[in-house]
Formats: structure tokens, sequence, C-alpha cells
């Protein structure tokens, strides 16, 4: 086997072991089928080792239908794998028994990208906050519950006032904010953001972005930040994973695979990319990639990016490539020729 | 302020470039739709007929417009198809729109735009639904074709990036209200409007990864509000009395164009 991200020599120092990590994860859906048809098999996530850190924070990042949602549920328990392991503290959540499960992933929480579908619209922004310690926290009294909810909502900027209202009295913002404070609430280690800041408008987003690196600087909290946006992905990011088709092409820290990208769909994504720099944009030439992202039922052979990969050859059709370092290159990449 | 057609960027409230067109008299609007000016929308699949093929989508403007002969209007629905880098354009053009991806729906609606060569080409969000790599297709092509067809574009949009890319002119808009504009060079390198300005600092950019945004507090105002000074006044950094009572009038930029501030931010803030 070859050696793979999370092995010996992965991507920060191995000073202990990681919050989270993954390894060889993978979901695949049955879609269709009936009397007559053979259902068709859908790889959502293929095969993906990840780990993060202690109070750092990986960025997920592709385009949509590659697999990220499925991958976020996955992690925050939400949604079984069908082969693959998620540690824990080094612990593999997915071979515990249903309740373990569940109390132990208590530590890792997710934030939606639709604030308002989120959350309840009967229930007050406070007790909606408050909700996950009247489930787990029993012990403290309905006070403490009380002054906690309202205290982690002051910090993400809800006043008290603000907290009596329902969620559709508040902005999109504004709900995010309160997503964002029900998931802190209890004493939760790693938050899976999937899209958190996609549905607000361009003039709010970087307020709940500046949030989230706040929290993370005094909560000391660890985050797996998703999303379609690379320069979204690329602010908040300490390590970023590149996914196409359900696998990860490249996976580094950030400054490596933004500044220094090998594999090519990575080349292309930062490409794309438009700076609001009207000089810059004009005088550069993109990497324009051709075609589209195939149908994930029927995902090209050997390499799944071949289609629109101007450096494929023969042995791309035939062979997978693994996610590997060569050489003192600092981020494992998926490609035969990177 | 004046709206200047060749390659301009409208954004922030973007229903107000829609309406000029619309306010006009329903004849005028016909003669203007399609002949001079063209349209195309972010949601390809409700602005593409669900019964028709593509092609003849496409040739159907050519022979109602131009009463060209539906033989010919095909032929060159297959040009105009492989003109916007639709592979294989003789077996799509008898594709329905289900069976066309989403950047490829873009692509055809922006043939059927092609179609009577417009010299206005309206593209209202055209690349928002897309992905980031098709995205940076549909650019490229609304670049290569404004060359081709010598055709002015009109980008409505958010995407600040985008507007880097493709426009020369830039129109920034917010609440329904314009609040600078000018060279998009010049806006984009000394935004004199606030509004301009914090858009641009509070934006994740690649070239300046993991800095901190400075973010503008508050949220958008809903369209029901209504402003009697300066509509960015509760989220403006700079705002005195003067733009809660009254709105600021357009005043020259220091580097031509117009702003519509009270405190406009002149070269000197720039030092
Ligand atoms: N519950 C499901 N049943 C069947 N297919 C699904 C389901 N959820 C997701 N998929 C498919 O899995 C792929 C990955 O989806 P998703 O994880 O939502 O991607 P992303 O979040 O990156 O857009 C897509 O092709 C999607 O259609
Ligand atoms: S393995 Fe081949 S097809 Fe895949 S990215 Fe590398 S060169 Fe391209
Ligand atoms: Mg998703």
């Amino acid at each position: 086997m070859l050696s793979l991200v999370h092995s010996n020599d992965s991507i920060k120092p191995r000073s202990e072991i990681p919050l989270l990590e993954t390894s060889d994860l993978t979901k695949t859906y049955s879609i269709g089928g009936g009397m007559f048809y053979e259902p068709l098999q859908l790889q959502a996530v293929s095969g993906v080792s990840i780990r993060v850190e202690k109070g750092r924070t990986l960025g997920i990042v592709g385009e949509s239908g590659c697999g990220k949602s499925t991958l976020s549920r996955m992690l925050a328990g939400l949604t079984p794998p069908t082969s693959g392991s998620i540690l824990l503290d080094g612990c593999d959540v997915t071979g515990l028994p249903n309740a373990e499960r569940k109390r132990v992933l208590r530590d890792v929480q997710m934030v939606f990208q639709s604030p308002y579908s989120s959350l309840n619209p009967r229930m007050r922004v406070a007790e909606i906050v408050r909700e996950p310690l009247d489930v787990h926290m029993r012990s403290l009294s309905k006070k403490e519950r009380d002054e906690r909810a309202l205290s982690i909502l002051n910090r993400v900027g809800i006043s008290r006032e603000m907290a009596r209202r329902y969620p559709h009295q508040l902005s999109g913002g504004q709900q995010q904010r309160v997503g964002i404070a029900r998931a802190l609430v209890s004493e939760v280690r790693l938050v899976i953001c999937d899209e958190p800041v996609s549905a607000l408008d361009v003039s709010v987003q970087a307020q709940v972005i500046n949030l989230l690196r706040e929290l993370q600087r005094s909560l000391g909290v660890a985050y797996i930040f998703v999303s379609h946006d690379l320069a979204v992905v690329a602010n908040i990011s300490d390590d970023i994973a590149v996914m196409y088709l359900g696998k990860v092409v490249e996976y580094g820290r950030a400054e490596d695979v933004l500044q220094r990208p090998r594999h090519p769909y990575t080349q292309a994504l930062v490409d794309s990319a438009n700076i609001p720099d009207p000089v810059l944009e004009k005088s550069r030439k993109p990497r324009i990639l051709t075609g589209e992202i195939p149908r994930p039922t029927d995902p090209p052979s050997g390499c799944r990016f071949r289609t629109r990969c101007w450096m494929a050859q023969d042995r791309c059709a035939v062979e997978v490539p693994a996610l590997v370092r060569r050489g003192n290159s600092p981020q494992a990449v998926a490609c035969h020729f990177a | 302020m004046g709206l200047q057609p060749k390659g301009a960027t409208v954004r922030g409230q973007i229903l107000l470039g829609k309406d000029d067109i619309q306010a006009m008299a329903p004849r005028a609007r016909r003669r203007l739709n399609g002949q001079r000016v063209s349209l195309i929308s972010q949601d390809a699949l409700s602005a593409l007929n669900p019964c028709t093929t593509v092609g003849y989508q496409i040739a159907e403007v050519l022979m109602v417009h131009r009463g060209v002969a539906k033989q010919e209007a095909m032929a060159r629905a297959v040009e105009l198809l492989s003109l916007t880098g639709i592979p294989a354009p003789s077996e799509r053009v008898n594709h329905y729109p289900h069976q066309f991806s989403g950047g490829m729906r873009q692509r055809a609606l922006i043939a059927i735009a092609l179609a009577l060569e417009p010299e206005l080409l309206i593209a209202d969000e055209p690349t928002t639904a897309l992905d980031a790599t098709i995205k940076a297709q549909i650019l490229t092509l609304l670049a290569s074709l404004r060359e081709r067809f010598g055709m002015s574009i009109l980008l409505i949009t958010h995407d600040m990036g985008a507007v880097a890319r493709l426009a020369d002119r830039v129109l920034v808009m917010y609440a329904g209200q314009a609040m600078e504009v000018g060279d998009v060079a010049s806006v984009f390198a000394r935004p004199e409007h606030p509004y301009t300005r914090a858009l641009l600092e509070s934006m994740p950019r690649l070239d300046k990864h993991g800095a901190l945004l400075e973010a503008i507090p508050g949220t958008p105002p809903s369209p029901s509000e209504v402003a009697h000074g300066c509509p960015f006044q509760p989220r403006c950094a700079f705002a005195g009395d003067i733009c809660r009572e009254q709105m600021p009038p357009a005043v020259e930029r220091s580097n031509g164009g117009h702003v519509a501030c009270h405190f406009a931010l002149r070269e000197m803030n720039y030092a």
C-alpha cells in the first residue's frame, strides 16, 4: 500500500493523536431500481482519508455534487458510511454501538447552509440554543442552562432582546449566528460548517467568517469548513482538501495548495477564482477546463478527472491515481503526472 | 449618472436594470427586445421552453424576426451552438433543454440571445448558478463573443471578481440607488464611495488568503424600507448627520465617473 496522507509523514507534525481522522471513508447510494431494474450505484464519497487537528481548520472545497455534504454528514454522525472508519481521538466511532456513538459524537456539531430551515420556527432563539443543553446537560439547573445559552448568544452578537424573537424575525446573517451559537453551546470540539455563508448576502458573509475565526481563537474549537467557494475556504483554513467526484485529489497546507497547486484540477480551480483586481484579471490567462463534471453514477475509469484533464495519458484511463506525496512536496496529490 | 453600455456593470438591486426596459411601451419594448438588445438570465432552465428542441428555439428567433426560412435558420442554429462552445452542435441542435447540463443551458441561452446579433447583451447574473470551472468557461466565452460580434455587454452581478474580469466600466448599486460609477480599474483601485470600498475590503480573495476581512456591519435594507438620506448610512463607517437627512447628490470622481456620497473618499484618504 502506498503511503497515504494520514500515515507517518502527515501534513502537520504528528505530536499527538488528531482530533478526527478518517480512513478510506466511502458512501455509496443505491438510486432508482425496481422490480425490473438494477439500482444505480452512486459513490458520493470514495475512499476519503483526512485528519483534523485540535483547534485547527480543515477546508474542503469542490464543485457541487462532489460529495462535500455527504462527507460532512458522515463525520457528524448523521449518515452512516458504507465503509471506512472515522476515528475521534483515535477511537473508531463507526464500530461503536448506537448509543455510545451518539454520546461520543456529541463533541461534533454541524452548522448548515440554510440557517432558517435548520432552526425550529416555533421556538424562540434562546430556546433553540438552549435545547442541546436540555437534552445532554441535565445536571445543570434550568437557570444555568439559560445563562449559558444567553452567554454564547451574546458572544455571537445576538442580544438578549433578539434572543426572545423567533427565527423568522431575524435576518439571514443573524439566523446563521444562532445556528453557530447552537453548535457551540455544549462542550463541542469540532464544528462541521457545510457552506455556512453561501446563502448569505455578500455584504454579510465576512461578518460570519470573521465570527467563526474569532470563536476559534477564543474557544479553541476545530472546524471542518466546507464550501464550493475557494476564496472563502482559503480565508479560514489551515489545511485544504480539494474534492472531485467523491475523491480527494489534493490535500495539504492551505498556502501550499493555493500558491503551488499541483493537481490539474486544483490548478484550474485556483485559476477560475476571479480576484477583484481589474488589471490583474484582464492580464492573466486562466486555464479553462473543457467539458463538465461527468455523471457520478457513471464516473470515468481510472482517474475520475481524466475527461477534463489536459495532461491525461492512456495510463489515466486504467489506473486510479492514489493520493500520495512525492519527493519533498508538502502536499499529497492524486495524479499520475503531477 | 449616465449608464455606459460598453461593458458596463450594474450590481446591487438588479431588478432596476430590468425595470428600465420593462417600463417602455410594450410595442417599443418588443422591437427593442432581441433586435438590438438581448437578455440572458440566471435561470437558464426556466428561460428555455422545455417542449421544443434547443435548435428550434434558436431558429425560431430568426424565422420570426428576420423571416429566415426554417432550413437556413436551423443551419444557423448549429453555427450558433458551435460558437458558444457546445460540442457536437449538429446533434445537440435536436436535443431538449432537459438533456443539457446547467452550463450547456447557459450556452444555449447565449446562442439564442446572439441569433439577431444584438448591439447590447444584458447578462443578468449569468454565472451565479454555475460551478467555479463552468463559470470561468462562461466568462471567457462572453469576452470572446464580445470581441467577435463587436457588441456591448451589460453584466448584472454581485460577483466583484467577474466584474474585474469582464467589465470596462462599473456602476455600483445599493438598495436600488446608484452609489458610484466609473472606469472599473479606477473604481476598484480607488473606490470613492464607502460602500464600494467596504464591499471590496470584505471580500475574501485568493491573493490575500488568510487575511482578516473588514466586515460591513448590519444587513442590507429590505426593499420596503424607505430611507430618507443615503441608503448605506446605517452601515457606513464615514456617515455624519447629514447622511441621515439628505440623499447625497452625484458628484464627479477624481478619476472620472461619479460618486453619490456626502463624504466621498477623495484621493487624499488614500495617502
Ligand atoms: N440521499 C441521497 N441519495 C442519493 N444520492 C445522493 C444523496 N445525497 C447525495 N447524493 C448524491 O451524491 C453526490 C454528492 O452529493 P453531495 O454530498 O450533496 O455533494 P456536494 O455537497 O458537494 O454538492 C451527488 O451526486 C448527489 O446527487
Ligand atoms: S492522473 Fe491523469 S487524468 Fe488524472 S489528473 Fe493526473 S494526468 Fe490528469
Ligand atoms: Mg453540499
